[in-house]
């Protein structure tokens, strides 16, 4: 096995996790990278766990990149928050990617199944997701984060509460308010 | 739309939710006052609660007959390039691995079983071609010798 670039991963996750979002562009190629050779270690299990949630893996994807002694995993919403953002840049980059190509093609021949237009389809609303997500972090950067950590870092509302160090309610109230404007915005599409 | 009106929009509009239905109306009106945009924000707001049903309850990488995990695969190694989402799909026993040629029928893809139990019954892995073709949406399977 090669060596594994930590110095420069854990520096760049302390950079995220101290909230400079840009971090995350140099991060992913190492995170995608590791996260692949996760991915394809399960998979060619004679039983792939079925149960297993992708979340899981980019958790241990970057528990594995990261030198633990420097990084300060203490505070939980640090773990969780970077997780979650990854997660979603994964899935976003991949449906703005996968949407551009499909563009101009004529999808419905090449369908072999159902999935792959619920994949295109799947895309477009990621996508609108996204751009609504960026909308809500301008004027409430706190239900932007509820929304990540619930919704692509795959947390329960109790969770999402304990991470965030605040009443369940509250996180109640902030995932009611963003559901109704996050459909709202999304509708204008 | 400022952070302020927002903050205004949304307080309107939790103790609307917080009251039983018969009464939100006339709360939101002596909430809003004259203040006409604000209120065609808020009851806006309290009708997109009521729609917004299952936004957001399921999570992104689901429902395809692929395991969560081999979507994960599929994201991670369609970032190497050629994009096609047919490469590192599971069809039943087979994983796609990648096309070998094109043509008037449809894209010609080699495919690897990675049934465990035929891996054991051979020494090698048994490549196949996969013959996708585009207009009647089926899998012509042709062994290679």
């Amino acid at each position: 096995m090669g060596e594994k670039p930590t110095e420069n991963v854990t520096q760049l996750l302390i950079e995220l996790s101290n909230g400079d979002r840009e971090a995350v562009d140099l991060l992913l190629p190492v995170i995608y990278d590791e996260l692949r050779k996760l991915a394809a270690n399960y998979l060619r299990r004679e039983r792939p766990d079925h149960t297993l949630q992708p979340t899981a893996l980019v958790h241990e994807a970057y528990l594995r990149l990261v030198d633990q002694t420097r990084a300060n995993w203490q505070n939980r919403a640090h773990f969780f928050g970077v997780a979650a953002q990854i997660m979603r840049r994964l899935l976003v980059d991949h449906a703005r990617k996968h949407n551009a190509e499909k563009r101009g093609q004529d999808f419905q021949k090449l369908s072999l199944d159902e999935n792959i237009d619920r994949t295109v389809e799947r895309s477009a609303e990621l996508i609108a997701l996204d751009d609504a997500l960026k909308a809500l972090a301008a004027f409430d950067e706190q239900k932007a984060r509820v929304v990540e950590l619930r919704y692509f870092g795959g947390l329960s509302i109790e969770e999402t509460a304990d991470v965030l160090g605040v009443a369940t309610v509250t996180i109640k109230r902030h995932w009611r308010f963003a559901k109704a404007w996050l459909y709202g915005e999304m509708q204008k599409k | 739309m400022t952070p302020e009106h927002w903050r205004q929009v949304e307080e309107i509009f939790q103790a609307a939710l917080d009251l039983v239905p018969a009464e939100r109306s006339t709360y939101v009106s002596q909430a809003c006052a004259d203040d006409s945009g604000l209120r065609r924000d808020v009851e806006a707001m309290l009708s997109q609660h009521e729609s917004a049903g299952n936004l957001l309850e399921k999570p992104p990488y689901g429902e395809t007959e692929l395991s969560a995990l081999a979507a994960m695969e599929a994201l991670a190694t369609e970032d190497d390039g050629d994009g096609d989402p047919m490469i590192g799909r599971r069809l039943g026993a087979y994983s796609i691995e990648r096309e070998v040629g094109r043509g008037g029928m449809g894209a010609v893809y080699e495919a690897l079983r990675v049934d465990k139990e035929f891996a054991m019954r051979v020494p090698y892995p048994h490549n196949i071609s996969l013959c996708i073709t585009s207009h009647d949406s089926s899998a012509d399977f042709m062994t290679r010798s």
